[in-house]
């Protein structure tokens, strides 16, 4: 220490002003470099690819028509709500065997349920607790798909195929409609609910082995209630209906 | 008495220096952050003195050692601050002093000065001091999942939330406890869900020093019904009951979770069935607020809602920015029942659902309106009476917050919260920008993420909730820029540092 010290005074001078000089310059300058928010010409914003195709709706209506043998078959779905900057979701995943029974757990906006129900019973989990509930009427998947036969569609279109299971082995096809017409609804004051839906079909077996549904709607004070829907089909004619270990194990307690 | 005091400053210039200057190089920077991060490491390694270099190093690493381990130890309960503090300062103090050949006293001097700057600035906090600092932070909110994120409404400088002011008894606490063998679990279920679907509506006044205070019936009525009407919109419709002169709030499902299942296994319908059970979260809320606060709370624009109002025309005029179905609809305030001056319609990949900001960013004394679907976008009313988009994100999360007066300069301020310059994620930091030029110029960014629609309350301050620890911070921004400070003391004891060698190497040389 000692040793710098004499020609540190020796140079002091230069060095404050040195010092001062910079950190003036830094204060004043901000010191930061010009950085500016990246816009879309700076990153250009990616297109699905996507063409007109003439036989796309006769194609969705024969996956239609050959899905309605499904019976057995597991679901993955999820249902995003947004509303001002967010997001509401629901989801269930589980396994159904038509037309009455089914294991699935459920989430909406975080809370968890789970439901169970074979040919005897029905329970339903809620709050961490199981309890029997009236039996839930299951709508037919696969017929109620028919309806989309009512659509008055103009165009229907392919996009790229894409792997679900092995490379390219699902067809994707895209279509706008009201989703108040589609579904075949009586439309509540001439309510329209813009959709637009993408179908993937299986290349080999031709089911459908996804939906995607995309809806905005006009709700007072909040405006636009956009919804988005994904509902995805797999284990298609080997998925089974098993009680869940939690509810054998409540039973068995009941019962003592 | 000297190096004890320059240990202290040191320390504390450490521990902001890397708060305020390394992490957001990283975080902006990522990789490049990183390159640069260990050239200025080096840049400083050398410009200390060979004799020092060591030994300066290494309490460079136990200063940030110890303010990692301390903040830790400050968030935990009182019993491990009283354990693990003295384990630690022994841990850390014999590593020192056996390996490192820094004192106990070093030691000592670090811990008590990190310890005071840390309990002047939680660490958590420190990225805030970038730009802002915090004027009042309220105690945590619940969490309740029912509303993913909590209403956070203001009515001049008074905030209003939704938590559970109300302390349980130890009873309730008991009875919310799920132990099946000690008692029958439907009543904690019924316990649970009560306890799930049931708040407080607080307020918060700076002039009560932002404690937290029940709302009454007429203060509640003075709000709009939106402000807390739609809080379990979509799924739950809301609910109100006054106990003891209070406000609480209650959530019932619109559809039961039954219903809501089986309505995926009809795919056709799915998003009709949410589009009425949205309808009838609102109406019932709409009905439930009419009964109880005896004010009619009949939608004014049916179909659509009211965004704000904002001067978009030369003449003076003001004008009424509604949302509806996807689409802007910009109406004359003096003649609202008129055909729309200008509309915007948004696509299925960028939806338009009440997200949107009006400010006047360039300064021209006309307002635009920032979208923030994904990209976000700014929209300009042209000459021929249409939107116009001028600027387009290039990041998907950039999130348009609001838009206010700067002190000193006609160039309005953009507050945003956007992701880092390299990465394009979901993580996003409160941001300061100017329009210059088409392009919107950072003027300074605050590292801290997790924030919740930031609002301002008046020029001077700012509201924000909070992600993960539900609470309400009240900020204001600092003319002092704390990073450039850092910086330049960063740089002055680097440029002093090679300047001390350079005048040691001509001595040795003369000599």
């Amino acid at each position: 220490m000692r040793n710098i010290r004499v020609p540190f005074r020796l140079k002091q001078k230069l060095l404050r002003t040195a010092v001062l000089t910079l950190s003036l310059a830094l204060l004043l300058g901000g010191c930061g470099p010009l950085i500016t928010a990246p816009d879309s010409r700076d990153i250009p914003i990616e297109k699905k690819e996507k063409k007109l195709d003439e036989n796309g709706w006769r194609t969705i209506l024969e996956a239609v028509r050959v899905s309605k043998s499904i019976t057995n078959f597991s679901v993955q779905a999820d249902l995003r709500t947004r509303e001002q900057n967010k997001y509401h979701e629901s989801r269930v995943f589980g396994h159904v065997v038509l037309p009455d029974k089914i294991v699935m757990s459920q989430s909406v906006d975080g809370r968890s349920y789970y439901v169970y129900q074979d040919e005897n019973i029905t329970y339903y989990r809620k709050e961490d607790v199981w309890r029997p509930v009236e039996r839930i009427r299951l709508p037919d998947t696969w017929g109620s798909l028919e309806r989309l036969s009512n659509a008055q569609l103009s165009k229907v279109y392919r996009q790229k195929d894409i792997s679900m299971l092995t490379p390219n082995d699902t067809e994707v096809y895209e279509f706008e409609a009201d989703a108040v017409a589609v579904a075949g609804l009586p439309a509540p004051q001439g309510k329209s609910i813009p959709s637009r839906y993408t179908i993937y079909i299986d290349k080999k077996d031709r089911f459908i082995r996804q939906i995607d549904i995309v809806s905005t709607s006009a709700v007072d004070d909040v405006g636009t209630l956009f919804s988005e829907a994904a509902i995805k089909f797999f284990d298609i004619g080997t998925t089974k209906v098993e009680m869940p270990a939690a509810l054998e194990k409540h039973l068995k307690e009941q019962k003592r | 008495m000297k190096k004890t005091v320059f240990t202290a400053l040191y320390a504390v210039f450490l521990v902001a220096f890397y708060q305020l200057i390394v992490t957001p190089l990283l975080l902006d920077l990522s990789y490049i952050g990183l390159a640069i991060l260990i050239a200025g490491t080096a840049l400083a390694f050398f410009a200390v003195p060979r004799p020092w270099r060591r030994t300066f190093s290494l309490l460079s690493i136990l200063i940030l050692l110890v303010s990692y381990g301390l903040m830790h130890i400050f968030a935990d309960y009182l019993i491990w601050k009283l354990i693990n503090l003295p384990v630690m300062f022994l841990l850390l103090g014999w590593i020192a002093s056996s390996y490192a050949g820094i004192t106990w006293r070093s030691t000592l001097t670090v811990f008590t000065a990190v310890t005071v700057l840390l309990s002047v600035v939680p660490l958590p906090e420190m990225a805030f001091y970038g730009k802002l600092r915090i004027e009042h932070e309220t105690e945590a909110l619940d969490l309740r999942p029912i509303f993913p994120v909590y209403p956070l409404v203001n009515q001049g400088s008074t905030l209003y939330t939704l938590g559970d002011f109300r302390k349980l008894t130890d009873q309730e606490i008991k009875e919310a406890q799920i132990d099946p063998k000690e008692r029958p679990p439907l009543v904690s279920a019924e316990k649970q869900r009560q306890q799930l679907e049931n708040v407080d509506v607080l307020r918060f006044l700076p002039t009560e020093g932002y404690e937290k205070q029940l709302v009454s019936k007429e203060e509640m009525s003075s709000l709009p019904f939106p402000s807390f009407g739609l809080a379990g919109f979509p799924y739950y419709a809301s609910s109100w009951t006054i106990e003891n002169g209070a406000v609480k709030q209650h959530f019932t499902q619109a559809d039961s979770p039954q219903t809501v299942l089986t309505s995926f296994l009809d795919p056709l319908t799915v998003t009709i069935a949410m589009d009425d059970r949205a309808n009838r979260s609102v109406d019932t809320s709409r009905k439930n607020w009419e009964n109880t606060f005896g004010r009619e709370a009949r939608p004014q624009y049916p179909g659509a809602t009211l965004i704000g109002k904002g001067k978009f025309l030369p003449d003076g005029s003001t004008q009424l920015l509604l949302l509806g179905n996807n689409e802007i609809r910009l109406i004359n305030e003096a003649s609202p029942t008129d055909s729309p001056i200008a509309t915007y319609k948004g696509s299925w990949e960028q939806p338009i659902a009440r997200n949107l900001v009006i400010g006047d960013i360039d300064g021209d004394g006309l307002d635009e309106v920032m979208v923030n679907s994904t990209p976000a976008k700014i929209l300009k009313l042209n000459r021929d009476r249409n939107f116009e988009q001028i600027w387009e994100s290039g990041k998907r999360s950039f999130r348009f917050e609001f838009v206010t007066k700067q002190e000193g300069t006609n160039q309005p301020l953009i507050v945003t919260q956007d992701p880092s310059l390299i990465r394009d994620q979901e993580t996003r930091y409160l941001t300061g920008y100017t329009w210059q030029n088409g392009e919107l110029r950072r003027e300074w960014r605050v590292f801290k993420s997790s924030l919740l629609f930031p609002f301002p309350v008046s020029d001077d301050t700012w509201v924000s909730g909070s992600y993960g620890r539900p609470r309400i911070i009240v900020l204001k921004p600092m003319d002092m820029s704390v990073p450039a400070i850092l910086t330049g003391i960063y740089a002055a004891l680097v440029l002093a540092g090679y300047g001390c060698q350079i005048v040691q190497r001509r001595e040795r040389r003369n000599a």
